[in-house]
């Protein structure tokens, strides 16, 4: 390969990978699916995916920075209440109404979408030499 | 003399076999003189000392699962057991208030995992460093296997998927003494409930043998000697209820299993034997139709017994010797409301 894919190609692979760990069909996956609350991801499930996007892609991934990346971990309330304002910004989309008015960390991993990991997956991929991918 | 009022009786019984999943169709089948016994499918066994088994067929097991997700999570054993363990629930016709409780245990007979060679043999590759060096090892595993590899593996995921699955929530075990397991299982299951650990058990034994890795393994030890040991897979499993339990919701009674000290066990030095009102029954045929299914080989001699394989039945013992001298016996005795075994009496005679 001599270029890295672009983010379209990234998301069709992604959705796959999380379609096959979490035994449903891609057409139920959407870029702004929660893949806690829409798609019933689990921790375990986050293994599995990890696992399946370092084969697709070739790449070595911390399962931290990849879950914990975009919402962070920190359990401070006012970094969280930041971080949570800035999302609600950049993704206009996602279903905000079904989160408790104050997110506290616990609620985190419910922010990740298909879209949280393919950020990441293109940031990486731009990173990375495209020979490796 | 009995210790304790709380007496375990079979109410239903559910099982996956190479001949089929009815116990009296396969029955009928080994009858007539069928058998499962084939060149093996699931791997190439044609370099093998052994190249035949007796392989249950492929099945969709989606239907099984409540949660389909978790099938990745389990190898072939476990899904048999998922299976058997579904049947024997419908079977009985368990209510779901019952089912779903934490007085309703799982104990389940199998052996080890397969270990899943080629996912392993390919996350170590050709690096002999692996040999030698842990690090290099855990490395290779770490790096290379799929992290639910473990879960797949370990050896107490056969009962656990099956509780996970019908939400039985009381206690969990899995029994892995060799052959002996599945009989043993289902002896655990009685003491639980006489002793009141727990009202409902889903117990029994599901195992399969034709694996690469048993293939070396019974090879190298000199099973295959032996022109009719032929290696299978299959699963038993059987509800097992506090009989005022069962007669408080007007289930069906197969049997009472009553207390192996009642009745002095025929140790003998075969596999499997069976005894049908003391006298011993040549149960051979069972083995040429369906292989030997290694610690479901008991539970599935049970489960025809309670299908009229060997005719009626007013007391039975099913006795289990594995590896290394391990034995284990299950003594029955129609119970006072039965309703299935002694119907079948008039119906069918020995499978002899």
């Amino acid at each position: 390969m001599t270029s890295n894919p672009n983010r379209e190609d990234i998301y069709q692979r992604t959705a796959r990978i999380v379609g096959a760990a979490l035994d449903i069909p891609v057409t139920s996956i959407h870029p702004h699916s929660s893949l806690v609350d829409d798609l019933g991801a689990e921790s375990i499930d986050f293994l599995d995916i990890t696992f399946g996007l370092e084969s697709e892609f070739t790449l070595k991934i911390s399962s931290e920075e990849l879950w914990a990346g975009r919402v962070g971990k920190s359990t401070d309330q006012a970094t969280i209440d930041a971080k949570v304002a800035e999302l609600r910004q950049s993704m206009p989309d996602f279903a905000w109404d079904r989160m408790p008015a104050a997110i506290t960390a616990r609620d985190l991993p419910r922010l990740i979408t298909l879209n949280t990991v393919v950020d990441y997956l293109v940031r990486r991929l731009e990173e990375a030499p495209a020979a490796t991918v | 003399m009995r210790v304790t009022e709380r007496r375990a009786v079979i109410t239903g019984c559910g099982i996956v076999t190479p001949l089929g999943d009815d116990a009296v169709a396969v029955t009928g089948a080994i009858r007539r003189g069928e058998s499962a016994v084939a060149p093996v499918r699931s791997f190439d066994a044609s370099g093998c000392l052994r190249s035949k088994a007796a392989e249950v067929p492929q099945y969709e097991v989606r239907p099984y699962f409540r949660v389909p997700k978790a099938i990745k999570l389990t190898d072939h054993r476990t899904r048999l057991a998922v299976t058997a363990a579904a049947r024997a629930v419908a079977d009985a016709a368990l209510p779901s208030s019952l089912l779903s409780s934490d007085r309703t245990g799982v104990v389940i007979g199998t052996s080890g995992s397969d270990v899943q060679i080629p996912e392993l043999t390919r996350a170590i590759g050709g690096d002999l460093r692996a040999a030698d060096d842990t690090r290099v090892f855990g490395e290779r595993i770490l790096g290379g296997l799929n992290p639910l590899w473990l879960l797949v593996n370990l050896p107490n995921m056969v009962s656990a998927h099956v509780s996970i699955q019908l939400e039985a929530r009381g206690p969990n075990s899995t029994v892995m003494t060799d052959w002996v397991a599945g009989l043993q299982a289902i002896s655990e299951a009685a003491a639980w409930v006489e002793e009141g650990e727990a009202d409902v058990v889903i117990a029994g034994g599901a195992d399969t043998g034709v694996l690469p890795l048993l293939f070396a393994d019974y090879e190298q030890a000199g099973m295959f000697d032996d022109p009719e040991f032929i290696l299978a897979d299959a699963a038993a499993i059987f509800v097992i209820e506090e009989r005022d339990v069962a007669r408080g919701r007007g289930a069906q009674v197969l049997a009472e299993i009553v207390k192996p000290e009642v009745r002095e066990p025929r140790i003998v030095g075969e596999r499997v034997t069976v005894d049908i009102d003391r006298n011993p029954i040549d149960s051979s045929a069972i083995e040429r139709a369906l292989g030997f299914p290694l610690a479901a080989a008991a539970p599935v001699h049970l489960a025809l017994l309670l299908a009229g394989a060997f005719g009626g039945f007013e007391e039975a013992a099913i006795h289990a010797t594995g590896l290394n001298g391990l034995n284990a016996t299950l003594h029955l005795e129609v119970a006072s409301d039965s309703t299935r075994a002694r119907s079948r009496e008039s119906q069918l005679s020995s499978v002899i």
